[in-house]
């Protein structure tokens, strides 16, 4: 049997073992969805790579540990968490008033102009409105956004997210009830309504 | 179903969790709602526009780890015991709670035993109870029942007599030891006041002779004292 057709538990088995092909493998079918996670937290492309590259060495450093295969992903995203939270917490430490002042006004003109076209989204290029989106993500709580990313984005479950974030499924389900509500409420025009 | 826990579902409604029974009271409470409706519409709208806005991207680059290739060595089989599946852990650890509670019970030379009141756990050496004691209880009546009684005195008789026919066995043969040893106690006193005997008889014999030999030459010398007169 080719190694492409084996079954993610018999991957993670042969990686246990020491085959490195294997492990490669397992990267090739993770790594998108990893990477898209971490670069939705950082939200930085050559950071999340560089994350994303730290989260499958460590994955494969502490792989024997790992005793059911079928938490393989939810370990996974758990390792990347970790490492983009350290990220986080540096990168806020290091940032400038400068960057921040930038970043809020080019906010700021992006919202204007999708407020403005609101129901008629085509006049709004998708770069623009990638941009907005992203303003908004980073103006939600790490623990908001990471919810956010989780569920909306890469589309798991509250339980496989509480999981993840090892905090209650209440829980999970509180902070992406507010997230959403704040996205809502810097997205669209806030008429002071409040769900 | 009110406005208040209509959007407490709201969350599992857009993550597509909400069960099937509470999406049904959902919808309807939708249909007659127009501000839940609206209010579930624009969170409905901002999430569509999220995953609109920023799509997944290919990875700038793709990854690959050049590690060795390890050779499984016998500490394989320690990871491949550290590796088992939960349930075979719970598995392992009821097995091993279960000798340990058996081999504490041998320890202490505990017994279970199955009574008429139910099971019963005593400690110590395998004696069972009196039988008057164990009887006391079924047989108030036991004139009624004669039969059954006889019958369990015989069963508690043989349990009994099993019990004791080891200590029954070793009595005897003590017995048996001392009552030899007093035999050959008895046998040897015996042999001396036989030799005693002997010895007594074997005086008078010589003394009656000797006095058989005194009275016949006394004898003699009374009837030549006769003759010479």
């Amino acid at each position: 049997m080719g190694l492409v057709q084996l079954t993610e538990k018999d991957l993670v088995e042969r990686t246990i073992q020491g085959d490195p092909n294997a492990f490669n493998l397992l990267v090739s079918r993770w790594e998108k969805r990893l990477f898209n996670y971490i670069y939705r937290l950082v939200g930085n492309r050559d950071d999340a790579l560089d994350i994303c590259q730290e989260t499958f060495l460590k994955t494969y450093q502490q792989i024997s540990y790992l005793r059911d295969y079928k938490k393989f992903k939810g370990w996974l995203f758990k390792i990347g968490r970790n490492f983009s939270i350290t990220y986080y917490r540096s990168k806020n430490q290091s940032k400038t008033s400068n960057v921040v002042e930038n970043q809020q006004e080019l906010d700021n003109i992006l919202l204007r102009k999708y407020r403005e076209t609101s129901g008629n989204q085509r006049k709004l290029e998708p770069t623009e409105l990638r941009l907005l989106v992203e303003g908004a993500l980073n103006k939600l709580n790490f623990e908001q956004r990471e919810t956010v990313v989780l569920k909306i984005f890469e589309g798991f479950k509250f339980n496989e997210i509480a999981n993840i974030l090892e905090c209650p499924v209440s829980t999970v389900k509180s902070r992406l009830y507010l997230g959403l509500n704040q996205l809502k409420d810097i997205l669209m025009m806030d008429s002071g309504e409040k769900i | 179903m009110n406005c208040e826990i209509c959007r407490e579902l709201f969350i599992d409604y857009l993550g597509s969790e909400l069960d099937h029974e509470l999406t049904e009271k959902f919808s309807k409470h939708l249909n007659e709602c127009s501000q839940c409706r609206e209010k579930l519409a624009l969170l409905s709208k901002t999430q569509v526009d999220l995953k609109v806005a920023w799509p997944d991207e290919e990875v700038p680059k793709h990854l690959y780890f050049d590690f060795p290739r390890v050779q499984s060595s016998p500490s394989s089989i320690w990871s491949a015991i550290w590796g088992m599946p939960r349930f075979a852990w719970n598995g392992l650890t009821v097995v091993v709670c279960f000798i340990v509670c058996i081999g504490s019970l041998a320890f202490l030379d505990a017994r279970i035993q199955l009574e008429k009141s139910g099971l019963s756990l005593s400690f110590g050496s395998n004696v069972p109870a009196p039988v008057f004691q164990q009887a006391q209880v079924p047989f108030q009546n036991f004139v009624d029942r004669e039969e059954e009684f006889k019958k369990i005195v015989d069963q508690r008789f043989r349990v009994l007599q099993k019990s004791y026919e080891g200590k029954l066995t070793k009595g005897i043969a003590q017995v048996s030891a001392q009552w030899e040893q007093q035999r050959l106690i008895d046998i040897r006193r015996t042999q001396g006041d036989l030799s005693y005997l002997q010895m007594l008889q074997k005086l008078t014999h010589q003394e009656s002779a000797r006095n058989k030999i005194l009275i016949s030459s006394m004898a003699d010398r009374y009837l030549m004292t006769q003759v010479s007169k």
